[in-house]
């Protein structure tokens, strides 16, 4: 699949235009401000193309599904929260199957004793939690991560990994996922992709990444972290 | 001097034991021109304050600042504005509303309905800018997200309601001048506290003005309890 997502405001923020393949992992890593969140954004149309932006991805809008670093919980319990994860137009026999996923997930992740709790009164990490099973509900032509993990600690965070994996393997799914920690791409992701100053600069498995980087940025993003 | 204010008040606590018929009727013509006309406001204002804090459209910069105008205007330049279009010889004299208690209802809806749609925007902004990002990544319907937002400010939503029934009980400049204040008819409670105060009849006016005080706390009393109980539902 070919992805060409430019943005401009008062500079360029983002200019990315890549030839990916379907049915793997992707992780995006690189600095705050390199434009992770943005092309996210921008791919799942959560920034409307307009004058200062542009995407061109073979997905209609609703084929591409979007969570937030920081997801939004509404007034309803956890279960209830996850389950506006299931399309309106899913068949009953695909409702009961969805919600035979969400309660497995659920188990999985240590969040199923909070199922019949306000979403509103988790943590932070237990929100990611309950915002991750939410994606992994349906299969999405193209599913955006941005950062699933960052507020969970490390058990919850290998739980979290096992979900998307399973989901990528029963699915066949696509997916994009942003991230800071380089271990946690080499865990899950087919592919890393470097983002640097809203441009992809090296694309390559995470060992490479970190046996043989190539561009300066890169091996200076590597020293830092 | 606290004497004479003490015997008002014994009086006017009199008079509401009396059970005085004429006192029944008004409270009766008030309630039911102020729970009409606050209910109307309601489901006008509401969707469209949730509306305007949800979605972003062309015009909606100017319909918030239409709205923010109206809310200021004076409740009797909304009663002239009424009264030119329901007199006799006016567009919509020929419904003969005027000096009836639908025209009251009327003036109270063009009154209150930009009140109602000002707050629910305001509570509600905040809410919809928080949950864009979630909603576009869900792929959310309209009409889902529209109920999911009401029920994430259901509890504004419930203060909307009780100032626009507040407003509508204590509104007196509109509702003089299109109803008349005509006796057994459009004669409500603040229109009859202002004519015995004018007339010197100042237990009657006292009387009326704690029955009022009465509702309006009634009304936020139950309105407080749901919020208590919503409060305590949320917990864990």
């Amino acid at each position: 699949m070919k992805i060409v997502a430019k943005k401009t405001f008062d500079r360029k923020v983002l200019d990315v235009n890549i030839e990916l393949e379907e049915h793997k992992i992707y992780a995006l890593i690189g600095a705050n401000g390199s434009g992770k969140s943005t092309l996210l954004k921008v791919l799942s149309s959560v920034i409307n193309p307009d004058t200062d932006s542009s995407i061109d991805i073979p997905f209609k809008n609703d084929e591409v599904y979007y969570m937030p670093q920081m997801p939004y919980t509404f007034d309803l319990s956890v279960y209830n929260n996850i389950k506006l994860g299931i399309p309106l137009k899913s068949s009953p026999g695909e409702k009961i199957y969805c919600k035979y996923r969400i309660d497995t997930m659920l188990k999985t992740i240590d969040l199923n004793q909070l199922r019949k709790a306000n979403a509103q009164t988790l943590s932070g990490g237990e929100k990611q939690k309950m915002a991750l099973i939410r994606s992994l509900v349906v299969k999405h032509a193209l599913l955006l991560l941005d950062e699933p993990t960052s507020a969970m600690d490390i058990n919850a965070t290998l739980k979290a990994e096992e979900l998307i994996q399973k989901y990528k393997e029963e699915f066949d799914g696509t997916i994009i996922m942003a991230t800071h920690s380089i271990k946690q791409a080499q865990r899950l992701a087919d592919v890393v992709l470097f983002l640097d100053e809203g441009e992809i600069k090296e694309i390559a498995d995470a060992q490479t990444f970190i046996d043989h980087p190539q561009s300066d940025e890169l091996k200076d993003f590597l020293q830092k972290i | 001097m606290w004497a004479s204010f003490w015997q008002s008040l014994g009086e006017a606590f009199k008079i509401i034991g009396s059970g005085n018929p004429l006192m029944n009727e008004v409270v009766a013509t008030t309630m039911k021109m102020a729970v009409t006309s606050s209910i109307i406001s309601f489901l006008i204002g509401a969707p469209l304050g949730l509306l305007l804090a949800t979605y972003n459209f062309k015009g909606k910069k100017v319909l918030v600042i239409i709205c923010r105008t109206l809310m200021g205007l004076p409740p009797v330049a909304i009663g002239i504005l009424v009264y030119l279009l329901f007199r006799g010889i006016g567009p919509f004299g020929q419904l003969r509303l005027i000096f009836t208690v639908t025209a009251m209802i009327i003036a109270q809806v063009l009154l209150i309905t930009p009140v109602v749609v000002g707050m629910v925007e305001t509570s509600a902004e905040s809410t919809g800018k928080a949950l864009f990002e979630t909603r576009r990544g869900i792929g959310l319907g309209s009409t889902r997200t529209f109920l999911l937002m009401a029920n994430e400010n259901k509890y504004q939503l419930i203060a909307a309601y009780l100032f626009a029934f507040a407003r509508a009980t204590a509104e007196v400049g509109a509702v003089q001048i299109v109803g008349g204040n005509i006796l057994h008819k459009t004669m409500v409670m603040t229109t009859y506290i202002a004519l015995n105060y004018n007339t010197g009849n100042l237990e009657f006016a006292v009387a009326l003005g704690i029955i009022i005080i009465a509702i309006t706390l009634g009304f936020n009393l139950v309105g407080g309890v749901l919020q208590l109980i919503g409060s305590r539902k949320k917990k864990r």
